[in-house]
């Protein structure tokens, strides 16, 4: 009987190494780069094991003469504080949105799809400079929330149309059932229809969490100082002249590395959530 | 007879107020999607119209200059240059990243995972390839610094001074090829969970069906495989032409658009005036030709998405 079992372990036509040998040559164009990344946070300019690379955590690294920068702890958690509140409004506002254009009938309903899809491919950058001018009338510059409130403007188009995907793929009988029950369209929606969306809120949520924790440029354009979030003390690591690295290299591999960790964690915990299609695609 | 009139009237009254329920619903609920876009989204590209015909700059006083932005466009010497650049970043990177995932993803998701049944080994690099795309856009664009840069800290400099070589300066010489290398994988790893669920819908038995009557593993990957990814192909292509002509934030992490303009694109261009150069009004001007083109490429997406099928009518009329 065992080797019945082992035979057909073994069942499998052989030749796999071929395309995993393939694989691993291309794979090298992203393995050897990050590897290098790892290497270089744990090694001196000497090139032996170090671990001073890291101090940044603990304390301030200087960048110039008389300017340093404070302690990493602080953008991480600026920056989870910024991811945190962009999903926290994402999430919302996406599902009371997306569930009328699913499930209800109402004037202007397909008009609002077309909006909705050509809204999604807008450029930030062409919004740019009415941006800097907004903020600056709304006294919103330099204050994350404004940035918050930008972020997710621009963001809530292909979430909203992601998860009405989600919604309509929610089987009518149940709301069906809950309003034959007496229960109000709100208290449906609440009660039976968001707990049967779970999982696609998830995708929603940990993608808006992802792209509030790794958003760079929006920051970069209206928060001044060199510590307000992670993406914006990694940058201030180079000179914004000459591109020059103002901090020994191994410290800037360690701090892009700092950034990563928490992604690869969330990675983990949410894979299913993550290995979902994302219909809609993303924008750069 | 005035009674009856009275019910009818009544009855009128409660079909309005019904039917204004149901109108006000759907807006109640998506009245915060609706405030925000308009403040956020509506407002700014008022602004932006507004803006493109005035000489906004930082000092904040806008004075009404008719088409001057729009002729000042039509009258730099580098516009012919920047919009070539933006042509060969985008063509590149949609032919290069589109290709690329198609590849990576019938290894992984049907000769791995199908032909040779080795599911774990096709996860395993499907997750490999997954990792550009979660990486924070500023970590993944200074990994290449760290691989292409100076030779203190860069891979390949290091390499080839090991080997007794010249060191490179890859980012005045090939600068451009640069940019594409590290955006064609990015977009690249964007594109392979949708590519490989698209692949894994080939239903299996019509593969062992082929197989039995004699097919090779290219044939079948040819004419069954295949043609599931003709969808998810359209839809990439598409959103990779629109993110690339948008594409500034990897220009401006990489290259800054230099040396000497060589990676600035069109869209990098106008980030350039409005943040560096404070240029709002001419900014804006450059920003409606952009717009114009995102409108037509989203009017594109909604014929070939097929929007208005999938909206239809909800089942329910509560």
């Amino acid at each position: 009987m065992k080797k019945v079992a082992l035979m057909h372990a073994d069942d499998r036509p052989y030749g796999a190494w071929k395309y995993v040998l393939l694989l691993l040559l291309i794979s090298s164009v992203v393995l050897i780069p990050y590897g290098w990344l790892v290497l270089q946070s744990f090694t001196n300019p000497e090139g032996f094991f170090t671990l001073e690379n890291w101090t940044f955590m603990t304390q301030e690294t200087m960048i110039r003469h008389g300017v340093s920068l404070p302690v990493a702890t602080k953008p991480m958690l600026n920056s989870l504080k910024f991811a945190t509140l962009m999903a926290l409004c994402v999430v919302p506002v996406t599902v009371c949105a997306a569930y009328p254009l699913s499930r209800t009938d109402f004037i202007g309903r397909k008009l609002l799809a077309r909006l909705l899809i050509i809204m999604d491919a807008f450029p930030q950058v062409a919004l740019l400079t009415s941006f800097i001018i907004l903020l600056s009338k709304m006294h919103l510059t330099n204050k994350l929330i404004g940035v918050i409130f930008l972020k997710v403007a621009m963001y809530l188009p292909g979430s909203i149309w992601l998860m009405k995907g989600f919604f309509d793929h929610i089987n009518w009988d149940i709301e069906w059932a809950a309003i034959v029950d007496g229960a109000s369209r709100f208290k449906t929606f609440l009660r039976v229809i968001v707990p049967a969306a779970k999982p696609g809120i998830a995708v929603i949520l940990v993608n808006s969490f992802l792209s509030g924790w790794g958003e760079y440029i929006l920051i970069s354009i209206f928060m001044r100082g060199n510590a307000t979030t992670m993406s914006n003390f990694i940058s201030s690591m180079l000179d914004a002249e000459d591109g020059k690295y103002l901090v020994p290299a191994g410290i800037l591999a360690a701090a892009c590395i700092a950034y990563i960790v928490p992604v690869i964690i969330i990675f983990i915990f949410a894979q299913k959530t993550l290995l979902e299609v994302r219909q809609g695609g993303s924008k750069q | 007879m005035k009674h009856s009139s009275k019910g009818i009237d009544k009855s009128v009254m409660s079909d309005r107020r019904a039917l204004l329920r149901k109108q006000a619903f759907p807006y109640a609920m998506m009245a915060p999607f609706l405030i925000l876009t308009f403040i956020f989204v509506v407002i700014p590209i008022g602004m932006m119209i507004y803006y493109s015909f005035t000489d906004m700059d930082f000092m904040m006083k806008p004075k009404f200059v008719g088409l001057a932005n729009y002729k000042r466009i039509f009258a730099y010497p580098a516009i012919g240059k920047i919009l070539q650049q933006t042509l060969i970043y985008v063509g590149v990177n949609v032919v290069f990243s589109v290709l690329g995932s198609i590849f990576i993803v019938i290894i992984t998701t049907y000769y791995l995972d199908i032909v040779y049944q080795r599911k774990n080994l096709g996860l395993l690099f499907r997750i490999i390839w997954l990792i550009p795309d979660l990486t924070p856009t500023i970590v993944f664009m200074f990994i290449w610094r760290f691989v292409f840069g100076p030779s203190e800290y860069g891979l390949i400099n290091k390499f080839l001074i090991f080997l007794h070589l010249e060191p490179i300066d890859f980012f005045t010489r090939n600068s451009m090829a640069l940019l594409l290398l590290s955006t064609c994988l990015r977009s690249a790893s964007g594109s392979i969970i949708l590519f490989s669920s698209a692949v894994s819908q080939a239903p299996e038995h019509v593969i062992q069906a082929a197989k039995v009557d004699g097919a090779s593993p290219l044939k079948i990957c040819f004419k069954i495989v295949l043609p599931y990814l003709k969808w998810p192909i359209t839809q990439k292509t598409l959103w990779t032409i629109l993110g690339s002509f948008c594409a500034y934030e990897s220009i401006k992490l990489l290259t800054e658009g230099g040396p000497m303009g060589s990676t600035t694109t069109y869209a990098y261009y106008i980030y350039e005036n409005a943040f560096k150069y404070q240029n709002y009004g001419y900014g804006s001007a450059l920003s409606v030709f952009l717009v114009a083109m995102s409108i037509t490429l989203g009017l594109i997406m909604l014929r070939v998405f097929q929007v208005d099928k999938q909206m239809r009518k909800p089942r329910m009329d509560i």
